[in-house]
């Protein structure tokens, strides 16, 4: 009896000690991954210091503009060739939505709002009866849409 | 103990040999076992009595530590901080968060000349591979018994990965920032420049110099990048054109009195501050004060209208000139006849203005012109600022020409800020390059009735659809705004009649302006396709639609459709009757 306590104590002991020896080990270990994470964080700042310098040299306005000069040939958009969504006459989704709207030549189905395509010249791509969705698309080049 | 029993007893245990005193014959020896017997065993018993005490503690310790958890024991995990990388000097960003000025890391190489063993032979390996360095003068540094010297400051890593190699004994490097400004010049005059210290010595660098170093996080600056980008390459552009000796430009939120673009022409490469002649230094827009000409008709009109001596529909004479002293002060040319208010704005006539400001008075142009803070330097967060050229004694003469904008000089960011108080409904906000909170009030003075600067803008309106400004108009954008045309003072006194300095301020759009762009260009000498004509009209005024054109898509404004305001500029000027209420 007392010979089965005490070898139930020892083993006891043991087991605690070599639990505690290695949550210190292990408590040890997480504090290097610490100290390395931590070190690693403050190069990684100091990288992307730089790299945010870096980014801020190579987005210059000046060299952007030059850069699309060269590849793209994008110009500013025009005042006059902005308009509105709202101004625009019907859009696919409007005909889809509402499959009873009948068929009617273009002038007819516009919202109030799209008198602007009487502008339209003559020679433009758009047809007068066509869908109204054909009046998205941008005019000819040289021709505003005011 | 078992030694003990074993010895005495070894067949019987010890417990009945003490209880057992009923043997007179052996009463001593078993007496004296009896005593060491008992003495033993309350040894025993203490001991394992501390033993147990001493586990007990441990034990409710343990218990304590593990399943009760006292209260000041943080529970579960702790979140520690990331370690943030400290910095010498904050960085300095736009509105948008572009960086304009920031420290990067380099490594500075210093010597303790006294643990240098060859000064000279160090001196000429040294020279080799970093060739800015002057060996003689190296060795006599060395050799001075001085106990720190710099040798070379902020080497590329590439030098030192050179002179880690030679492997000189006394030589050491040390962790230094250096300032860098990606954006190079474009905001040279706003962001200014650093000594090798990294001292601020210019621009917002030495204003909010202790701001930098102190605190971590980056200063926001109201600028744009993407607005000063396009208002320096116009204004680059213009200065070319017209072979003139430099130009300026600022971009003024209305609403706010943020400081969106701000461009002095010559400028400076802030990376390499010692190139910088000080003619590239001067920052035009805030330093220079110049006698603004035309554009501060503006202010003129406003005085009158707004003390109620005159109103839209009323006229005055300019069908002779002015002559007054051994003055003459007559119209650039003028229409000879009787003039109506927008007319006179329109036309800018010299004569009209005179007049409009003698019905107010000097004490009340003098009291205006104070509410507006003309007479004052402005505030801004620059150190280069410029105070204002008054005129004093203020006399009769003086308030003549200054309603035509000669004799009193102040500078293009207070005449900015004027025009923003002009157009906004009246509130006089001081400029400022910080960005300001989203939403958030911003302290204004009402200077101005919210009647009269209506009417300021339907007049600057009026002269860019029928006056000097219409080569600025952008179509869907609604600019107004005023040309100004000065001559620049000679160095004896007088006017040089060919030195001019030609301006355009403007605000867009006119029914409800946003920003306020002004331009200024320094001598600009006429060319072919201006007819010669070196006028604001003709110089500044396409900047100004060049700008805006630019700048307004940018920033998300939308272009109103062409026919939301009528113009009714033709009822104005043939001053049938007030403008209409509605806009």
């Amino acid at each position: 009896m007392i010979r089965g306590m005490t070898v139930f104590w020892l083993v006891a002991a043991a087991m605690i000690v070599a639990a505690m020896f290695g949550i210190a080990y292990q408590t040890e270990e997480r504090e290097r991954e610490l100290r390395r994470l931590r070190q690693a964080i403050l190069t990684d700042q100091a990288a992307i210091h730089v790299l945010t310098a870096e980014w801020a040299y190579l987005t210059q306005p000046v060299r952007i503009q030059a850069l699309n000069a060269r590849h793209l040939h994008l110009v500013p958009v025009e005042s006059g060739r902005m308009i509105k969504p709202d101004d625009l006459p019907a859009r696919l989704g409007a005909y889809q939505a509402a499959p009873e709207l009948p068929p009617t030549p273009a002038a007819k189905a516009l919202p109030p709002g799209a008198t602007a395509l009487k502008a339209l010249p003559p020679g433009a791509t758009a047809p007068n009866d066509s869908p109204p969705l054909t009046y998205t698309r941008a005019p000819p080049r040289g021709q505003a849409v005011r | 103990m078992i030694r003990l029993r074993r010895k005495d007893k070894p067949q019987r245990s010890p417990l009945p040999t003490v209880l057992h005193p009923a043997a007179p014959g052996r009463v001593e020896p078993p007496r004296r076992n009896n005593q060491a017997l008992e003495v033993a065993h309350n040894r025993v018993v203490l001991g394992v009595a501390l033993f147990v005490i001493a586990f007990a503690a441990l034990a409710f310790k343990l218990l304590e530590v593990v399943v009760l958890q006292p209260a000041d024991e943080p529970r579960g995990s702790r979140i520690v901080g990331a370690p943030v990388r400290a910095v010498d000097r904050a960085a300095i960003v736009d509105r948008n968060g572009h960086l304009l000025a920031t420290s990067l890391a380099t490594q500075s190489l210093y010597a303790h000349p006294h643990e240098v063993d060859d000064a000279d032979a160090d001196a000429r390996k040294l020279a080799r591979v970093l060739p800015e360095i002057n060996a003689p003068a190296l060795t006599l540094n060395l050799q001075s018994g001085r106990t720190f010297i710099w040798v070379r400051r902020k080497l590329t890593p590439q030098q030192q990965y050179e002179v880690n190699r030679l492997g000189l004994p006394g030589f050491y490097f040390r962790r230094e920032d250096q300032r860098v400004y990606p954006q190079g010049s474009l905001a040279a005059h706003v962001v200014g420049f650093t000594d090798i210290d990294n001292k601020g010595l210019g621009g917002v660098e030495l204003k909010l110099d202790d701001r930098l170093k102190t605190k971590g996080e980056p200063v926001e600056l109201s600028l744009d990048i993407r607005v000063q980008h396009v208002l320096r390459e116009e204004l680059l552009a213009a200065q070319r054109r017209f072979s003139a000796e430099g130009a300026a430009g600022l971009v003024l939120d209305a609403e706010t009195g943020e400081v969106l673009a701000l461009v002095s022409l010559p400028d400076f490469e802030p990376n390499e501050p010692a190139t910088a002649t000080p003619e590239a230094r001067f920052n035009r827009i805030t330093l220079g004060v110049y006698e603004q000409g035309s554009t501060f008709k503006l202010f003129t009109a406003a005085m009158a209208l707004d003390a109620g001596t005159t109103t839209l529909s009323r006229g005055y004479d300019a069908s002779r000139p002015i002559q007054i002293g051994r003055f003459t002060i007559s119209d650039y040319k003028g229409k000879n006849r009787w003039l109506t208010v927008p007319e006179i704005i329109v036309y800018s006539s010299n004569i009209g203005a005179v007049r409009m400001a003698l019905d107010v008075g000097t004490e009340g142009q003098k009291a205006f012109l104070k509410r507006f803070q003309m007479l004052q330097a402005p505030s801004i967060e620059l150190p280069e600022v410029g105070a204002p050229l008054v005129p004093s004694p203020w006399r009769e003469i003086n308030t003549m020409t200054i309603a035509f904008g000669h004799g009193l000089s102040v500078s293009p960011l207070q005449m900015a800020n004027g025009v923003a108080a002009l157009v906004n409904g009246g509130i006089l906000r001081p400029a400022t390059l910080l960005k300001r909170a989203p939403d958030g009030p911003v302290a204004g003075r009402q200077v101005l009735k919210a009647q009269t600067s209506e009417q300021m803008r339907t007049l600057m309106r009026l002269v860019v659809t029928q006056g000097t400004g219409k080569k600025a108009e952008v179509p869907g954008y609604f600019v107004a705004g005023k040309t100004g045309t000065a001559e620049k003072v000679g160095a004896h006194g007088g006017y040089k009649r060919k030195a001019l300095l030609s301006s355009f301020v403007g605000a867009f759009p006119a029914q409800a302006p946003r920003y306020v762009v002004l331009v200024m260009v320094d001598e600009p000498h006429g060319i072919k396709e201006t007819m010669g004509y070196a006028t604001g009209g003709w110089v500044a005024a396409p900047i100004i639609h060049q700008v805006i054109a630019r700048m307004a898509p940018l920033l998300g404004i939308e272009p109103a459709p062409l026919d939301a305001v009528p113009d009714r500029g033709g009822a104005l000027m043939a001053a049938n009757g007030r403008p209409g209420a509605g806009r």
